[in-house]
C-alpha cells in the first residue's frame, strides 16, 4: 500500500487490528445466533420472567420480545455491538493526534506540508473508513446467520440497526478526537470519552425505569442510537440527524482546538 | 532577497516559565549559522516557533518572508526540519516514511533521497523501529534534506551519528548552502558546529546573548596551554601577560587560559627550558565563562 496521504496511513496502520477486530465481532455473531433454534421456545418464557429493570438495559420492552428481532435486540444490539464499535473508536481516536502526540511523532508529521486541519480529518476519515469495515464485516455475518439459524428478521431492519450502531461509533470517535485534541493525553482522552459513553448509556437506560429522568432521555446519544428502534421500525432521520450533527460539532470543535494548541 | 529567518524580539512562555525571551536574530540564504547553547536554553523552543509547531508568546518571526502561521502547509513544503526529540514511525520502512513524505510534499521522485540515503550508507529497506539510534537519525537527515528545501532547520542532527557520518552530513549541508539554502544547525557543542557554520548565535536561558561569525570568536576562544618546563619555574614570571585570562604554576608544570593570540605567554616561557607544550580548545561552557562571566547553567 503506497503511503499517499495521512488517510491512507491511518487505514495502513490499522490494518492488521481491522481483521481481528472483523474476525473477533462476526465470531461472536455466529456464536450468539446459533443457539437460537435450540432456546427459542424457552426464550420467550425467559424473557416474561426478566424484571422490568432488567428488560430495560437491554432496551427493550416487553411485548414481541419471544421473537427473533427481539433476540437479536437484547443480546446483540442493546449492549455488545455498540460497546464494540465504541471501543475501536476509543481506541483508535486517542492514538489518532493524543497518542501521536506521546509517541513524539506528531512533532514530525505538523512540521510536514499538510495543514492541521487536513491530518485531524483525514484520520478521522481513515478510522470512520476502518469502523466501516468492521461493521459491514458484522452485518454480512449476521445476515447470513439469521439465514442459516432461521430467525425470521428483514434485511432493510439488520441493515438499518447496524447503521445506526456504525453512526453511534462514529460519535464517539468524535468525542475521543474532541478530548484528545483538547488534552494532548492518550489516556485522558480515551478516560473521559469512556466515561461520555458510560453516562449516555446509563441516563438512556435508567431514564426508561426512573419516571424523574424519562424526560432527560432524549439527550443521550444511546437514545438517539437505540431510541426509534431501528431493528423493527428502520432509521428515522430525527435519530439519525442527532447522532451526524453531533459528530460534525465535536470534529468541528476538534479541529479548532488542534489548529490552537501548542505543541508542547 | 529577504532573509530565510528573521526574528524580532521573539518571546515565548509556558505558564511562568520563560523558555524564550527577547530574541532577535536573521539567517540569510546560503548562509550557515550554528545555534548553539546549553540543554534548555531555549534553542528547540525557538526552533518550534519557526515550524509554526508552537506559537510566540511575544515578538515578530518571518521564514522565508512568510509568518509560520499564515504560510501553513505551503511554506512547510519549503522547509526541511530535523526534530531535536526525533521519533519517526517506527513500523515504516524507511522507503515507506520517505513515500509518505514525499506525498505529503507533492513530489513522488525518491531519486534525491535514495542518493543522500546511499552517502550515509543506511537501508531504506528496514522498519525504522529496528535501526540503531544513529541510522534512524540518518533517515531524520534523508527526509529533510530530500526535497531541496530553501531553508533547512536542524535541531542537533548528529547527535548519534558516527564521525565517518557527521563528516558526510557536513559536506551535504555546505553543498546545500552552496545551491542557496540557508541552514540553522542547533547543538550543545561548539566543535560539532565550529566546522561549518559561517555564523554563531549562542543562546543562554532563553536569551540571545551573542550573534557574530565563526571567525570572530575563534580568534576569542579560550585555549588551554600546558607547558612543562625542565625545572620549577617562579610564578610570578607570568603574571599579567597579554591574553591569559588565568594562569596555575606548580613546580616545573604551567597550566594557563589563553584567549587570542599567544605570543606573550611564549615569549615569556622561552626565558626558561621547555620540555613539552600541549593546548586544546575550550568547551562551550569555558566560552561562557570567559566572556560572560558565570557559568552556562546559572541563572539570568
Amino acid at each position: 500500500m503506497r503511503l499517499r496521504n495521512v488517510f491512507v496511513k491511518t487505514i495502513h496502520d490499522r490494518r492488521h487490528g481491522l481483521l481481528w477486530w472483523s474476525v473477533g465481532i462476526g465470531l461472536l455473531t455466529i456464536a450468539t445466533l446459533s443457539v437460537w433454534p435450540s432456546v427459542r421456545d424457552e426464550y420467550q418464557k425467559l424473557i416474561q420472567n426478566y424484571p422490568e429493570a432488567l428488560l430495560a438495559f437491554f432496551g427493550v420492552e416487553r411485548g414481541g420480545l419471544g421473537s427473533a428481532a427481539g433476540y437479536v435486540q437484547v443480546e446483540l444490539f442493546s449492549l455488545m455491538v455498540p460497546l464494540l464499535l465504541i471501543g475501536y473508536m476509543i481506541a483508535g481516536g486517542s492514538a489518532a493526534t493524543a497518542g501521536e502526540q506521546e509517541a513524539g511523532t506528531l512533532e514530525f508529521l505538523l512540521a510536514q506540508p499538510v495543514s492541521r486541519r487536513r491530518v485531524l480529518l483525514e484520520k478521522y476519515l481513515g478510522l470512520s473508513a476502518a469502523l466501516a469495515v468492521i461493521s459491514i464485516a458484522f452485518v454480512v455475518v449476521l445476515i447470513i446467520s439469521t439465514r442459516l439459524f432461521a430467525l425470521d428478521i428483514g434485511i432493510p431492519n439488520l441493515l438499518a440497526a447496524t447503521a445506526s450502531a456504525y453512526m453511534l461509533g462514529l460519535l464517539f470517535g468524535a468525542v475521543t478526537l474532541l478530548a484528545g485534541c483538547m488534552t494532548g493525553h492518550r489516556a485522558l482522552a480515551a478516560g473521559i470519552a469512556s466515561a461520555a459513553a458510560v453516562s449516555a448509556y446509563l441516563l438512556s437506560t435508567l431514564a426508561t425505569l426512573v419516571a424523574g429522568l424519562k424526560r432527560f432521555r432524549p439527550l443521550s446519544p444511546f437514545w438517539w442510537y437505540s431510541g426509534h428502534d431501528p431493528l423493527r421500525a428502520g432509521l428515522e432521520p430525527l435519530h439519525v440527524g442527532l447522532l451526524l450533527v453531533a459528530t460534525a460539532v465535536c470534529i468541528t470543535a476538534a479541529v479548532v482546538a488542534f489548529d490552537r494548541r501548542d505543541l508542547a | 532577497m529577504a532573509p530565510a529567518i528573521s526574528c524580532e524580539d521573539l518571546s515565548k512562555s509556558f505558564g511562568p516559565l520563560r523558555a524564550v525571551e527577547g530574541v532577535s536574530f536573521s539567517v540569510e540564504p546560503g548562509e550557515i549559522v550554528g545555534f548553539l547553547g546549553p540543554n534548555g536554553a531555549g534553542k528547540t523552543t525557538t526552533i518550534r516557533m519557526l515550524l509554526d509547531l508552537i506559537r510566540p508568546s511575544r515578538g515578530r518571526v518571518e521564514v522565508l518572508g512568510a509568518n509560520p502561521r499564515r504560510g501553513g502547509a505551503a511554506l512547510r513544503r519549503r522547509i526541511g526540519y530535523v526534530p531535536g526529540d526525533l521519533a519517526l514511525y517506527n513500523r515504516l520502512t524507511g522507503r515507506q516514511l520517505l513515500e509518505f513524505v514525499s506525498a505529503l510534499r507533492g513530489t513522488h521522485d525518491l531519486t534525491a533521497a535514495e542518493q543522500i540515503a546511499e552517502q550515509l550508507d543506511v537501508s531504506l529497506e528496514r522498519p525504522i523501529g529496528t535501526l540503531s539510534r544513529g541510522n534512524r537519525q540518518k533517515i531524520g537527515v534523508v527526509q529533510a534534506l530530500a526535497h531541496a528545501p530553501e531553508l533547512l532547520v536542524l535541531d542537533e542532527p548528529t547527535s548519534g551519528l558516527d564521525p565517518v557520518a557527521q563528516r558526510t552530513f557536513r559536506s551535504l549541508v555546505r553543498d546545500a548552502a552552496a545551491r542557496g539554502t540557508a541552514v540553522l544547525l542547533s547543538s550543545h557543542v561548539l566543535g560539532e558546529v565550529q566546522r561549518v557554520v559561517d555564523r554563531v548565535a549562542i543562546l543562554r536561558a532563553g536569551r540571545l546573548v551573542t550573534i557574530e561569525p565563526m571567525r570572530d570568536l575563534e580568534a576569542k576562544a579560550l585555549r588551554v596551554v600546558e607547558i612543562r618546563f625542565g625545572g620549577p619555574v617562579p610564578a610570578d614570571e607570568f603574571a599579567h601577560l597579554a591574553g591569559v585570562r588565568s594562569i596555575e604554576v606548580e613546580g616545573d608544570l604551567l597550566r594557563a587560559s589563553v584567549a587570542g593570540s599567544a605570543d606573550a605567554l611564549v615569549k615569556a616561557a622561552s626565558r626558561f627550558t621547555v620540555d613539552s607544550i600541549s593546548g586544546h580548545e575550550a568547551d562551550l561552557e569555558d566560552v561562557f565563562l570567559t566572556f560572560y562571566g558565570e557559568p552556562a547553567d546559572a541563572p539570568a
